[in-house]
């Protein structure tokens, strides 16, 4: 559930740890937008069973 | 000979026809097609770049090779557009992006290079979202209504197609991107089977989601186009050695055998009463036809959704890791929010929904068990108004984003094959599209119930007033 306790000085700081130049006033909808698809993916993970795999389509042929 | 004033309006096996009884000519098709843009475009802007002297120097050719038997295919001198972000030899490819403003691409995508060497002239380069991620495709105008957005991201060609800027176009589909502006527009559009089409020499926007198509006026030139365009391409790792079907020549018409699955939740929610009136007339339709509807219920879709924004923005967080940081402010707005977020998304959440989408495809597998293809709504409403940012249909409230993905994300995350072709228009004369989806690389039977409702309706022969 990272990112959805994330305030939007959270958010400048960690981009800024990552070397991102946020852009001025995107902190605030950057932490919503991550808080509500974080919890939409959590909540529906949660009803997978612990060994759902991932779906990828690497083909090692 | 063939009226010229109204060959714009012959589909591509039409015009293949009258090039090839000569009664049509490749040049003055391609210098029709390229008065009509100068016309007409500046009230739609759907070209970026508008190449005309490798158009009728391309035409010239081909009309010299068709003159002398060297006739290539059913696209030979037949003008078309590509979407600004498939890689074109010498042509500026810039993604509607200033980050991309001066991109020149030494070489030709594959799918540019499949269509140049079937003989097909193109015209120019088409808008789309700024790289492919979005909807509205900004500045481009709704064929229908300059008052809409296009629907996006391949906006560019849905417009131009609907008023008979060029015959078609290339589209790319990462969340409906190819099947929004069809059906926003009136036309025809397919997501072939991830995997079945190149996407070398396609700028990415998330490598497991995104998918090259056609976007043309019938089923039949899609089927013309996929026949070009799919194959497996040593170029690109997620394309698969799967045989390639004479799609035009499986158009039979003949749908009698065929099992259609109308979903019986998530598909008839929330769906604009004129759409869901136009789509239920379209399934009595094609049953009328012999085809049997038998309804099914799809499982484990409320989250696509969030599952395809969390794979998309981070897959494109990646790809554009190091334009982020050296010129941030070349992206527009909406982009470097988007690629700003998925930096900062959490690899839990990109794991976990590629987890989910595990669920999806075997819930789609189970829904499409028992028959051969599923109809529903391509999208919940008609296009979108300009400016617009959150729609209301019933009690619910979406953003554009939700609004446009809610009915494609399944398809993109599960990688089936998913055409739409109109099946009729709102009070406000907006186009609606129905959306067929089919089992992995079988885009034949999905073809052949698209082509088989579009040759028993009129739907398709109707043409925005600004088309003339």
């Amino acid at each position: 559930m990272l990112g959805s306790q994330l305030s939007a000085e959270d958010i400048e700081k960690l981009g800024k740890s990552c070397g991102l130049d946020l852009k001025p006033g995107n902190g605030e909808p950057i932490a919503s937008m991550l808080a509500a698809i974080g919890q939409g993916v959590y909540r529906n993970a949660s009803a997978l069973k612990q060994d759902t795999p991932l779906s990828v389509y690497f083909d090692a042929r | 000979m063939t009226d010229l004033s109204t060959a714009w309006k012959l589909d591509i096996a039409g015009a293949a026809q009258a090039i090839s009884e000569r009664s049509l000519s490749p040049v003055a098709l391609t210098e029709m097609m390229l008065d009509r843009i100068a016309t007409i475009d500046p009230k739609l802007l759907s070209y970026v770049t508008v190449t005309k002297e490798d158009a009728l120097k391309s035409a010239a050719i081909a009309q010299g090779e068709i003159a002398t038997g060297k006739y290539k295919s059913l696209l030979h001198g037949i003008p078309i557009a590509i979407k600004d972000i498939y890689d074109t030899a010498g042509v500026r490819t810039t993604a509607c992006s200033k980050v991309r403003a001066a991109y020149v691409p030494e070489s030709d995508g594959t799918v540019v290079r499949k269509f140049r060497e079937a003989g097909a002239v193109i015209l120019g380069k088409v808008t789309t979202h700024e790289f492919a991620f979005g909807f509205d495709s900004h500045p481009t105008k709704n064929a229908w209504n300059l008052d809409h957005i296009p629907s996006g991201s391949s906006g560019g060609s849905g417009a131009a197609i609907a008023a008979g800027l060029c015959f078609a176009a290339t589209g790319s589909d990462t969340g409906g991107s190819i099947r929004a502006p069809a059906a926003a527009n009136g036309i025809a559009g397919i997501k072939p089977t991830y995997g079945r089409v190149s996407k070398a020499g396609v700028a990415v926007l998330s490598w497991s989601l995104d998918h090259a198509g056609p976007m043309a006026r019938t089923v039949r030139d899609l089927a013309i186009l996929l026949k070009i365009m799919a194959g497996q391409d040593p170029l690109d790792p997620h394309t698969k050695d799967v045989p390639v079907p004479d799609y035009p020549a499986e158009l039979t018409g003949d749908i009698r055998a065929l099992r259609l699955g109308v979903p019986t939740n998530y598909f008839n929610e929330d769906v604009q009463p004129a759409v869901a009136e136009a789509v239920d007339k379209a399934i009595r339709h094609l049953v009328s036809l012999g085809a049997k509807a038998i309804p099914v219920a799809v499982r484990d879709l409320d989250g696509v959704l969030d599952c395809m924004l969390a794979i998309a923005m981070s897959e494109a967080a990646v790809y554009h890791q190091a334009s982020l940081r050296a010129k941030p402010e070349m992206f527009g707005d909406e982009t470097r929010l988007l690629l700003e977020a998925g930096e900062l998304m959490p690899a839990t959440t990109y794991i976990n929904a590629q987890r989910i989408r595990t669920a999806v495809k075997a819930s789609l597998k189970e829904a499409l068990r028992n028959v051969d293809v599923l109809v529903t709504p391509t999208q919940p409403s008609t296009a979108l108004k300009i400016g617009q940012s959150v729609s209301r249909i019933g009690e619910r409230e979406e953003s554009v984003f939700g609004v446009s993905a809610w009915f494609y994300a399944p398809f993109n995350l599960s990688g089936l094959p998913a055409a739409s072709v109109p099946c009729g228009f709102s009070p406000e004369s907006m186009p609606i599209g129905l959306q067929i989806v089919g089992k992995p690389f079988d885009e034949t039977t999905v073809l052949k119930v698209a082509d088989a409702f579009e040759h028993n309706t009129e739907w398709h022969l109707k043409h925005p007033s600004i088309a003339g």
